[in-house]
């Protein structure tokens, strides 16, 4: 049989057995006006319009509500005036984001892949579908799940804050792929290009996203592509193992410099020397983190910030929230501690985890987790921690 | 809009939104994004309704693969025959070549343009020239993405042939 008879077969066999929605005329002419406020609105300023879109994607305002959608779930509304505030506790596979709680499933490798982004929480399900969380509750799919995709690889995201864009990097059919969506207004696919193993695959991670670019960091070095060329664009090698990029800032370790390629080498990009292997960079390339509230200037002549969290035993981590605050973590025996921490060092506690799972949000206590318990430890993770 | 093309317009409805439902399934296989993009196509001709009500088909399915190749305006974007994109969907070992669901999950790894063109082609009944007006392109690149298109998903079935025998 023809391939092209088959394929006929095959599409009038798989959507006859479709059940379409019934046509919302209503829905549609209010399509058409709101498109004709639109337009309107877009003479006022591009600024108010770009806010608008955001907003819509945010709140879902000038979305229809699909008549019984199959493959969207939906959780409680959230709060991300104050950032997304993303911590997620492995044990109880609970979230806690935008001063909400519930229960997305397991949340594959929290740290590296689940990203935050203005847009809502991109994350990797159990089994690798990728989902974008909004404020409104409506967790969009972005991508399907890969088919065969590597043992031991981890897939990673990185949000690019100049171009409103996630990157993904995921390994499907023994191969490892980038993907570039945007999340600005829409979703919609960007870019996809096949990555090149240099080494192993497995250790391949997306170490930045900024100005259109990704940085894919594998054993020894880092590779970079400018997704912006889309199928022309190629990958180009930097002699340095890059940890995070933000706002034009490359943090490398054991490197203070690096050898840009072109056009690269015109352009204002800066390269700071990384602290140690597991320091990230604040939103604005300021300040380089590194498990301690003490972040320490990218400007040269240095200087720190120390942000107030209450005194006590733990161990400390961070993340970067979408607001440009930093998420600051304390965990020890029984309980993890989360503080929003601004740029004037000032701490807000957000949420207390227990060792038995429970989530005490909003707490406004300074215990800081001290009661010094004999449990099992607590296994949670900042989201966009990006260790 | 005057009672009568609110009528006619309200009649094409009914008669296009399964169809174009199906055919936005087929290409983004995602039925709440499916739905959405019928919804702004048909918006978006409700208020053409005067001007193109002759050629509706046409207009409303133009309309519904810019919505779904998320291009804007009169600007094209080139769709690369062989662009490289993860394989989405994992094809069950034990299918044959001419199994519907392996099919099916093959043109789900393909690029959407490959899979908008052989849709339009094999589902819609298009012609190449009539799909590059649809999509803003020529004549040639449709034929282009078709034969490659249908060359990827043989080689797509092929792999998943061997692995059901290995």
């Amino acid at each position: 049989m023809m391939i092209d008879l088959i394929v006929r077969e095959t599409l009038d066999r798989k959507l006859a057995d479709l059940a379409p929605p019934a046509a919302d005329l209503d829905a549609i002419r209010g399509r058409a006006s709101r498109h004709r406020r639109t337009r309107l609105l877009g003479v006022l300023g591009a600024t108010v319009v770009v806010l608008g879109l955001t907003a819509a994607l945010l709140t879902g305002v000038g979305r229809s509500s699909p008549s019984a959608p199959t493959d969207t779930e939906t959780v409680a509304a959230m709060d991300f005036a104050s950032g997304l505030r993303g911590v997620y506790d492995e044990r109880a596979q609970q979230t806690y984001l935008g001063a909400q709680q519930f229960d997305l499933g397991e949340i594959r490798d929290p740290a590296t892949s689940a990203e935050s982004t203005p847009f809502g929480l991109v994350y990797f399900g159990a089994d690798q579908t990728v989902r974008l969380l909004p404020a409104d509750g409506r967790i969009r799919t972005l991508a399907s799940p890969p088919a065969l995709p590597m043992d031991n690889f981890v897939p990673s995201a990185r949000y690019d804050p100049s171009r409103g864009s996630v990157a993904l990097l995921t390994s499907g059919n023994d191969k490892v792929f980038l993907t570039v969506y945007s999340l600005n207004g829409r979703l919609q696919l960007l870019s996809s290009f096949e990555v090149p193993c240099w080494g192993s695959c497995s250790a391949l991670r997306i170490a930045g996203h900024d100005l259109g670019r990704v940085f894919v960091r594998g054993a020894e070095d880092t590779h970079v592509i400018d997704t912006r060329a889309g199928p022309d664009a190629s990958w180009a090698a930097l002699d340095a193992s890059v940890l995070d990029v933000h706002n034009g800032v490359v943090l490398a370790q054991d490197a203070d410099a690096i050898d840009f390629p072109a056009p690269m080498d015109t352009e204002a990009w800066r390269t700071v020397r990384a602290v140690s292997d597991s320091a990230i960079l604040t939103y604005d390339g300021s300040w380089q983190l590194s498990n301690s509230p003490v972040l320490l200037s990218t400007a040269a002549g240095g200087g720190t910030l120390t942000f107030a969290v209450p005194p006590g035993p733990g161990e400390i981590s961070l993340g970067l929230d979408t607001d440009g605050s930093v998420i600051i973590g304390r965990t020890d025996d029984t309980s993890s501690t989360y503080w929003d921490c601004d740029g004037a060092g000032l701490c807000v506690e957000f949420v207390t985890v227990q060792s038995d799972g429970d989530l005490g949000g909003d707490s406004g206590g300074d215990s800081g987790g001290d009661s010094g318990g004999a449990s099992g430890g607590v296994a949670t993770t900042i989201v966009g921690a990006h260790t | 809009m005057k009672v009568e093309h609110e009528e006619d317009f309200a009649a094409f409805v009914a008669g296009a939104s399964d169809r174009l439902f199906r055919v936005a399934v087929a290409i983004t296989r995602d039925e709440t994004f499916a739905h959405e993009a019928v919804e702004a196509a048909l918006g978006t001709i409700y208020r053409r309704w005067r001007r193109v009500a002759e050629t509706a088909d046409d207009a409303v399915r133009r309309c519904l693969l810019t919505e779904i190749l998320g291009r804007q305006g009169g600007r094209t974007t080139p769709i690369s025959p062989h662009a490289t994109v993860p394989l989405r969907r994992t094809i069950v070992a034990g299918q044959s070549l001419t199994d519907t669901d392996a099919v099916w999950a093959a043109l789900a790894d393909l690029p959407i343009g490959q899979r908008a063109v052989l849709v339009l082609h094999l589902y819609e009944g298009l012609a190449p020239e009539q799909i590059a007006r649809t999509l803003g392109v020529g004549p040639d690149v449709v034929r282009a993405q078709t034969a490659a298109a249908l060359a990827d998903l043989r080689g797509l079935l092929l792999i998943a042939r061997r692995r059901a025998s290995a």
